[in-house]
């Protein structure tokens, strides 16, 4: 017993310490992204180019003079390198909270229609916009604004709606889930649709960019909006780390355990709806970035959400990065939309953890 | 200063649950439930917990309604597990006890030494590092308890009576592992913390509790010491089977076997 206790001891502290090699490798992995997404691109090749722009912009080298490439650099790949982090973190820590709430490891804010009820919305204010616009111009500098508030309401309405279809007496029905997320996913598509078939060609074009999704609209504007929006929710969301653990274990024994289950819930949806609408505002519908990235984190790690909230941010962050980078460089100087390439990825990745859990649970769908 | 009931009643639409229960729990005491399936034993479990609201009467802990405690307050009051506690996702032994901890303000070594308490005692400190997904149910069992413990220990203000209320601890534990998980409950009344449990077997009820609440039909049918529940015609009243009655030959305690007619 004695030393059972000794070797077991060991072990028990040693775990906060054993988690420090995962944190770097995704640092150094968010890091590196950044750097190729920098690198990278249609105008020119050249891994050293974010360094030297970044000393000329910083003014260590004494040069003032930008050179056009620099300027790319400066301007279009770096806000367009860091939306992708935003919007990556933001979208893997929506969908790992998530699945913590559900008690599911399919829940997912594309899966759940999540997304697509934000697409509605935003398109739906598109539409409604450019009527109004034309009337009353003034109007007109308020548009992204509106097109935000329009998705994070479309998004809350389906996130709301999608959870109290597949609950049933405090249990998660997870066929329910999946069918709610399949039933207001076809839904939105057809309204998507609809609309379509009433824009002209220019609505079009940006209809056509929320089902794709795309990072190309990047600015430093639309990083200096979403950086707080963003940055804020991820940390309401953290904060949470502690109730989410506990109701992994069911929603009477977090209860117990001294979490307000209700409030907690209602408080993780309105932040996703949030997160997932902001982020469909700027990026269209990007799927499956919050389904993969908490299971690649629990391959390698486990579920505690005080270390997987973090993890899936840096994660999701470096993937997009690296995806947008792709689409990018792929089809150059074209762009392959990046909800394609996420999907290429994301949905071999969701067939094979259906099969999976389908072996495990025995259920079938 | 103790866990009381009054004159609970629970109907859900028509149906009348629970009525005229009453039941006072001091934290020193080892307090088994028994009664045959659906005689509403986990439903006063899950009032007294304050996860389902009475209709009628009160629950109240230290002389205050468990409903005027917040959540967290209640927590560092009362453990509860619950007939199934699930996980879907793959998490260590150790963490899933530590889950526990989640809420409180404990350093590192301080959290450790606790861990290492509570698994000791209901002999899960070997599971530690397994995860809790491949280990078997009565496995599962003990790291539950170990956890809802563990939940109680890490309120620091230890002055506080406090309560574990369990539903069915021991039913998927092997004999060894039913006897040892009983001591350890029974060292926990003894250092002052009122167990409520529900339980099955009634030879080991009667062995190990202090006192008895037999359920039926909602009711109670009978309470007090081993001795004064169980016998013939409470037992031919509460599970309507036929025994012979003996005393345990260390205890005294009353001890069944049944009835078999030829």
């Amino acid at each position: 017993m004695a030393s059972n206790q000794i070797s077991l001891s060991a072990v028990a502290l040693e775990l906060p310490q054993s988690r420090r090699p995962l944190f770097i490798v995704l640092v150094a992995l968010l890091f590196i992204a950044c750097w190729l997404g920098a690198s990278l691109g249609a105008a020119k090749f050249d891994l050293f180019l974010p360094f030297e722009t970044l000393a000329m912009a910083l003014g260590f080298n004494g040069e003032t003079e930008v050179t056009g490439i620099q300027n790319i650099v400066l301007n279009i790949r770096l806000p367009r390198v860091l939306m992708a982090v935003l919007v990556g973190a933001a979208l893997a820590v929506s969908g790992a909270s998530l699945q913590g709430m559900c008690r599911n490891p399919l829940a997912d804010p594309s899966l759940l229609g999540i997304s697509s009820g934000a697409a509605v919305g935003a398109v739906a204010m598109i539409f409604i916009s450019q009527k109004l616009f034309l009337m009353i111009p003034a109007l007109a500098h308020i548009g992204p604004y509106a097109i935000s508030i329009a998705a994070v309401l479309g998004a809350a309405i389906t996130a709301f709606a999608v959870y109290h279809l597949a609950q049933t007496g405090g249990q998660f029905q997870v066929p329910t889930l999946l069918l709610a997320g399949v039933a207001i996913n076809s839904l939105s598509i057809a309204l998507i649709g609809g609309f379509n078939y009433l824009a002209d060609d220019q609505a079009l074009r940006q209809i056509t960019f929320w089902l794709m999704g795309s990072l190309g609209g990047s600015s430093w504007k639309s990083v200096s909006i979403l950086f707080p929006i963003l940055g804020l929710a991820l940390w309401m969301i953290h904060k949470r780390r502690h109730a989410i653990n506990l109701m992994l274990l069911g929603e009477a024994n977090a209860r117990c355990s001294g979490i307000d289950v209700d409030r907690i819930k209602l408080e993780l949806l309105w932040i996703n709806a949030l997160i997932v609408g902001v982020a469909v505002a700027f990026t269209g519908i990007i799927a499956f970035v919050g389904l993969v990235v908490p299971h690649i984190l629990r391959l390698y790690s486990d579920t505690n959400y005080r270390y997987l909230i973090i993890n899936s941010a840096m994660l999701g962050g470096a993937l997009l990065v690296l995806a947008d980078t792709a689409s990018r460089v792929i089809a150059a100087p074209a762009e392959l939309p990046i909800g394609i390439l996420t999907s290429l990825i994301g949905a071999p990745f969701f067939i094979a953890l259906l099969i999976k859990q389908k072996r495990a649970l025995g259920f079938v769908l | 200063m103790s866990l009381r009931i009054e004159n609970l009643r629970v109907s859900v639409g028509n149906k009348c649950l629970l009525s005229d229960i009453n039941i006072e729990c001091q934290s020193d005491r080892f307090i088994g439930v028994i009664g045959a399936n659906g005689a509403g034993k986990s439903t006063l479990l899950n009032v007294m917990a304050g996860l389902n609201a009475p209709s009628s009467g009160s629950v109240s802990i230290d002389d205050k309604d468990i409903f005027e405690y917040s959540a967290s307050q209640l927590a560092k009051l009362r453990a509860v597990l619950p007939q199934h506690s699930d996980l879907s996702f793959p998490l260590n032994a150790i963490e899933v006890v530590r889950l526990a901890l989640s809420l409180s303000s404990m350093n590192v070594s301080q959290q450790h030494d606790l861990l290492i308490d509570c698994m000791s005692r209901f002999n899960v400190l070997h599971l530690a590092n397994q995860n809790y997904l491949t280990l078997s149910g009565g496995e599962r069992q003990r790291v539950q308890l170990a956890r809802v413990t563990a939940q109680l220990f890490s309120n620091q203000n230890h002055q506080e009576h406090q309560y574990l209320l369990l539903d069915e601890p021991i039913s998927a534990l092997d004999l060894y592992q039913q006897y040892q998980t009983l001591d350890a409950l029974k060292l926990l009344a003894k250092e002052g913390v009122g167990v409520v449990a529900v339980l099955h077997d009634l030879n080991l009820a009667s062995l190990y509790c202090d006192h008895l609440v037999v359920l039926k039909h909602g009711c109670i049918s009978a309470q007090g010491s081993p001795k004064q529940v169980i016998n013939e015609n409470s037992l031919k009243s509460a599970f309507n089977i036929d025994v012979w009655l003996q005393a345990h030959p260390d205890t005294q305690a009353p001890f069944i076997t049944p009835r078999i007619s030829q």
